[in-house]
């Protein structure tokens, strides 16, 4: 980027030094004032201080709501705060003596890590203190060179700004937890620079900083995004290649085994990027309600990234009845970014019960994995070796072209997004009943979907003139740079028939995955109730209904196989 | 600006109410965009057009988000559907599919950021380039309640929008000022012609949007 210097003239490059001089004047700046924190030196402007109100309820992760939490809370606390005292005995047993493969850690991390356990436990999963201990000093050098050389410090800095605001630790301005993420974060895009700053990755940090020390979170950062378990990086670097790759896998696992909602999204425009971008890059924050978020955290921890794939077909097969029921884009993306973080409607226990049962499934259906990694979502270079940025970046010029990456990027997403319109298009060819009625609504779906199958000069108008080209689909999975792994996948993408039979087979004659009557109890109905004041979303027939919906959905691929 | 016009502001759920054939309303669906540099506050002029609220602690975008927001011009409820960008130039690869069919966008910057008014001007670029050729543009200033620590001034903004074409506003989320306004003006700027759906129904409108058919890309009856 810098090598068309040679074209600029003298005042360009007058031009530049004054550039570079006000940003590094700006990162000195920035980081005074998180150095000063506190201290009433630091004049901070009344507007970026929330003042405290204290009729606010703070709940006991410190998150503040606006009116008192329900009584009801209280016995129900109560009762939970016992058991969790036994809770914590037993763990500070078994954190005495780690091991991780151990069944019994496995089943004690599903039933929940206690409350006062999470900072030992979660440090544990991810090996932090044998890291610190590993990499004495590394954390202090990348700050300091932070404070010279970051290239990320506005950025972070506004999102420090507005991170978690309505949690205690976080709400006035320059507090200890507000100087330790902004100081993590710009220490890692140092000791990270292939990643830098991602946002996103301050909620990561903030959560991890909710139960850890700064030095404890910023090696359990790097866990989430070195680690192949977690492999974060990949999400977070520029093109989001994991992302695609996880969304493609979503995309699958819906075609799969729920062919009437993901037909349903489709007719509706939903491309799963327009709900889940949160799910896969900050592990469900502020999409589910804050308690049930930790328990899948806790879960992700031990288990690593395919928890995040069946969680996020879990939310969506629980709530399939609901979604099923609207009619529009912005009703059903309301439901699953707003709803469900405000009140998901079953309650945690419920849900990870749930969430275990289809990991269990989705193993069984070989899809709880996603296609192998390509090299690109690695870091390449070895990490905490500093290498100066290149003037562009120091300066915090934009780009004003696509890198390479980013073109394919686009193209990727905009190909998934009509695969998907194609698909539906020809299992709706199928389903006679649906089109056969005529009635305009989906005359009008399908017309829509035609053109946006049929005519790629049309969609893809945009992405010509910017000379991007839409290739063929079939590469999708050629390119695995580990072809070890025999999944599904080695074949490419057209072994549909293979594959559904296969699923079919499992599906009818396997019992683990049907939510039974003694699997919903009606106690869960009403601890539902008096845990969310209403529930709404448990629809009566829930559970008969859904194993023939789904066998609906077989026999209408068996009919077009 | 916009007297004639009432904003459904809080009370969208009454302006959006479907008329049974007895009364003449059209009912107009539009994608809206919005576009710029990050903590520009593009998250918080949504917030304070569709919830009348504003937020010193509003959770900076990853992604993006989606807010609908129906307003009133005369006989047409004009329903937007808002998508919200993150303003960090990785997800830059991700705005075209969110622009791809919009009818509008709204490039947001700050009066006190200069860097954010080049943004807004690639911004403005890329729009004329890549998206849909009719595409509504608003120019939006915002953070006009700092405008006496302001760098970027009105005029030199109001020069380039018109040079341009974009429709341009100061405004401020915090106090509130030409947020419904600058909506509006895109409302009212926007085709409302009879076209050839009907109810509404959101089904397919998005998908044949992307069509060039200029007369009858946007509007329901
Ligand atoms: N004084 C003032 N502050 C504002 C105004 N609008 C937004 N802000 C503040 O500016 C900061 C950024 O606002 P956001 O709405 O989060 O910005 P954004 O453009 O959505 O940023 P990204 O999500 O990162 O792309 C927040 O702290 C807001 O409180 C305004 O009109 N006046
Ligand atoms: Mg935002």
């Amino acid at each position: 980027m810098t090598n068309n210097i040679s074209s600029k003239t003298i005042t360009a490059l007058d031009d530049q030094e004054a550039l570079l001089q006000r940003a590094a004047d700006e990162r000195e700046a920035i980081f005074n004032r998180y150095s000063l924190g506190l201290d009433p030196k630091n004049v901070v402007d009344p507007w970026e201080n929330p003042t405290f109100e204290l009729y606010h309820i703070t709940d006991k992760y410190g998150f503040m709501h606006d009116s008192r939490l329900p009584d009801t809370r209280d016995s129900q606390e109560l009762q939970r705060t016992k058991i969790e005292l036994e809770r914590d005995k037993k763990w500070m047993k078994m954190l005495a003596n780690w091991n991780p493969n151990n069944e019994k850690v496995r089943r004690r991390v599903f039933k929940g890590i206690p409350d006062r356990m999470r900072w030992p436990a979660w440090k544990k999963l991810l090996n932090v203190d044998e890291l610190i201990v590993a990499n004495r000093d590394k954390y202090a050098s990348m700050l300091a060179l932070a404070r010279k050389y970051s290239t990320e410090v506005r950025q972070i800095d506004s999102d420090v700004n507005r991170q978690f605001r309505d949690n205690v630790a976080y709400r006035q301005r320059y507090s200890v937890k507000q100087c330790s993420l902004f100081n993590v974060l710009n220490a890692y895009s140092i000791y990270n620079p292939e990643l830098g700053y991602c946002q996103g990755m301050a909620c990561l940090a903030g959560v991890l900083l909710l139960f850890m020390q700064e030095e404890e979170a910023f090696w359990a950062l790097n866990q989430l995004i070195i680690d192949r378990k977690y492999a974060m990086h990949g999400l977070f670097i520029e093109g989001f290649p994991k992302l695609t790759r996880f969304l493609e896998h979503h995309d699958r696992i819906m075609s799969k085994m729920m062919r009437k909602l993901h037909q349903h999204f489709m007719k509706h425009n939903v491309d799963a990027i327009l709900y889940s971008i949160k799910w896969f890059f900050v592990i469900f924050v502020e999409r589910i309600p804050y308690s049930l978020a930790l328990r899948v955290w806790d879960i992700y921890l031990l288990e690593g990234d395919r928890v995040v794939t069946a969680m996020a077909v879990t939310i969506l097969y629980l709530h399939k009845h609901e979604l099923l029921r609207l009619n529009d884009m912005d009703s059903i993306i309301e439901y699953l970014q707003v709803k469900l973080h405000k009140n998901f409607g079953y309650n945690d226990d419920y849900v990870i019960e749930a969430l275990e049962r289809m990991m269990k499934k989705l193993k069984d259906l070989k899809l709880d994995v996603a296609p192998p990694a390509k090299a690109n979502e690695f870091p390449v270079r070895p990490l905490g070796q500093f290498i100066e940025a290149d003037i562009e970046k120091k300066i915090g010029r934009r780009r004003s072209e696509y890198t390479d990456n980013e073109k394919q990027v686009i193209t990727d997403v905009i190909l998934r997004s009509e695969q998907n319109a194609v698909e539906v298009q020809s299992t709706m060819s199928y389903e006679t009943s649906e089109c056969a009625t005529g009635d305009a609504y989906s005359m009008k779906t399908y017309r829509s979907i035609t053109s946006l199958a049929t005519s790629p000069a049309v969609s893809s108008y945009s992405l010509y003139s910017n000379g991007f080209v839409v290739t063929t689909n079939n590469k999708l999975y050629n390119n695995d740079i580990d072809n070890n792994t025999t999944s599904a996948y080695n074949n490419g993408h057209n072994n549909h028939g293979n594959n559904y039979n296969s699923y079919s087979h499992n599906y009818r004659h396997s019992n683990s995955y049907s939510y039974s009557h003694t699997m919903l109890p009606l106690q869960n109905h009403t601890d539902a109730e008096v845990d969310y004041g209403h529930v709404d979303d448990l629809p009566p027939e829930f559970n008969e209904n859904d194993a023939n919906v789904d066998d609906d959905e077989l026999s209408v691929q068996n009919t077009r196989l | 600006m916009a007297t004639t016009a009432r904003s459904g502001g809080n009370a969208s759920g009454s302006s959006a109410q479907r008329p049974n054939g007895t009364q003449q309303n059209k009912n107009c669906q539009f994608k809206l965009v919005l576009l710029g540099e990050s903590a520009v506050g593009k998250s918080s002029l949504v917030l304070r057009f569709v919830k009348g609220q504003f937020h010193e602690y509003q959770e900076s975008t990853i992604g993006a988000a989606f807010l609908t927001q129906t307003l009133c011009i005369e006989d047409t409820v004009v329903k937007f559907e808002i998508w919200d960008t993150a303003g960090q130039e990785r997800y830059h690869s991700l705005a075209p599919m969110y622009y791809r069919g919009a009818q509008a966008a709204i490039v947001v910057y700050d009066i006190q950021n200069q860097d954010s008014f080049q943004r807004a001007k690639t911004w403005v670029k890329e729009l004329h380039k890549q998206a849909s050729p009719n595409i509504v543009i608003a120019l939006a200033g915002n953070k006009a309640d700092l405008s006496n620590i302001r760098v970027v001034e009105y005029e030199e903004a109001k020069q380039y929008a018109e040079e341009n074409g974009l429709l341009f506003m100061e405004t401020s989320a915090k106090t509130g000022m030409n947020v419904n306004d600058i909506f509006l003006a895109i409302a009212k700027k926007l085709p409302k012609n009879d076209g050839a759906n009907n109810q509404g129904a959101p089904a397919g409108r998005r998908l044949n949007d992307n069509e060039n058919n200029r007369q009858t890309n946007n509007c329901c009856k």
